[in-house]
């Protein structure tokens, strides 16, 4: 019995792998839209593999502060990032936990960065993701020493960010909805009708719901359209953020005490 | 078989560490996994689940989408370690097969909705694999490529 199965997977390997195919890209649909948290064993690999990392990464990336006081002149862009960084946490209201990139592989398909900062240094789900030019995303999951990060280029349906939206003499509400990865902006929708938003205006997360931080920059409004039942209108917004590009992020804990 | 173990899970980490640095799609894992194979000849179940193991960790790590990477392998080692020795042609052959399959699952569910970008990176990507991989067989097979490329 045993012997037939395995003559007619042989006979037909084709239509087996066909079906495996199916079952995979069910399985991966599940995997991608409907997982929470970490597999088993998901998070204790997370960290060796982070601890190694922070190992092999140089000294700068795994702890910027020390380096900015010592300064390196070759690094002088990098250490020009990270300046800004740690400007960002002088001034900013928020109490910020800064983080690297330890690893961001498939991150231009997944849209998503692993950095070495986790539950221990009181990084949480949902927590925002910010560089010194703006929002970068969302904290997806944690591990102790890890935190996955979701890019706002992500195609990620749960991820609405109340915002505010600047013109010259009135504040507009409004919710980014998504990203259009063909011309790299982002859509903030529910704009009214009659608003009188130009392009150039100054676009930052709003505190609505209190779900989110408030006054965080979210990029400037380069496009702006109707919507299809001409409602509402539909604002394209260009960012700082060079996605593609992310070495050092930090993350919104909360309200400075 | 000890030393190419090492040197699956070498790559496995230097896959992630190059990440850091260049928007690229690192295939150095894969490679490893192919370019071994040949030197698994008397252990082969051993082989198997070693790369299936390894596969799987390396979902959890780093795709998020578990057995996708499994079942490239699988497809990989059906269709072309089993049938053809190892050369450049049969990596190129492999490169496309999970980039294509990869881009493929990204449109279905609409993680991805700009084709060309999706080719363009995998196509950028293609030189320093294709590096990683010469350096491989040299390192592992002590012959060079070159001569088989007719420069």
């Amino acid at each position: 019995m045993k012997k037939k199965f395995h003559l007619w997977i042989r006979r037909n390997q084709i239509v087996v792998y066909f079906v495996l195919l199916i079952l995979v890209f069910a399985f991966a649909s599940f995997t991608v839209y409907e997982k929470q948290g970490n597999y088993p064993g998901e998070a204790f690999l997370k960290n060796i593999i982070a601890s190694i990392q922070n190992i092999i990464t140089p000294k700068y990336q795994v702890n910027y502060q020390k380096v900015v006081e010592n300064f390196d002149k070759e690094k002088e862009e990098e250490l020009a990032n990270l300046r800004s960084l740690l400007d960002l946490q002088e001034n900013s209201s928020y109490d910020l936990e800064h983080a690297s990139t330890i690893h961001r592989q498939a991150s231009f398909y997944f849209s998503e960065v692993t950095v070495n900062k986790g539950q221990k240094d009181g990084i949480k789900e949902g927590m925002l993701a910010i560089t010194e030019k703006g929002l970068l995303g969302k904290v997806k999951s944690t591990t102790k020493d890890t935190a996955n990060i979701k890019l706002l280029t992500a195609k990620d349906d749960s991820f609405k960010v109340a915002v505010v939206v600047y013109s010259k003499e009135n504040i507009y509400n409004g919710i980014i909805t998504g990203y259009d990865e063909d011309t790299n902006e982002i859509l903030v929708t529910s704009i009214r009708s009659q608003s009188d938003i130009e392009i150039g205006s100054k676009v930052e997360t709003n505190a609505l719901g209190n779900l989110y931080p408030k006054g965080i920059e979210v990029g400037t409004v380069a496009k702006i359209e109707m919507d299809s039942v001409g409602v509402s209108k539909i604002l394209r917004i260009k960012s700082e953020v060079d996605f593609n590009n992310v070495k050092y992020v930090s993350i919104i804990r909360g309200e400075k005490e | 078989m000890i030393s190419y173990t090492i040197f699956i899970i070498l790559s496995f980490f230097l896959e992630g560490i190059f990440s850091n640095y260049f928007l690229f799609s690192p295939f150095f894992f894969m490679t490893t996994l192919m370019v071994s194979y040949p030197f698994f000849q008397k252990a082969r179940k051993t082989y198997f689940i070693l790369s299936i193991i390894f596969t799987i960790l390396y979902d959890i790590v780093y795709t998020g989408v578990l057995f996708w990477t499994t079942f490239l392998f699988l497809l990989i080692d059906e269709f072309i370690l089993k049938r053809r020795d190892i050369e450049i042609p049969e990596f190129i052959l492999a490169y496309v097969l999970y980039h294509f399959l990869t881009i493929s699952l990204l449109f279905s569910l609409k993680i991805k909705t700009n084709f060309l970008s999706c080719y363009e990176y995998a196509f950028s990507s293609f030189p320093i694999n294709l590096l990683f991989a010469l350096l491989l067989f040299f390192i592992v097979r002590r012959k060079r490529f070159t001569q088989k490329l007719n420069y």
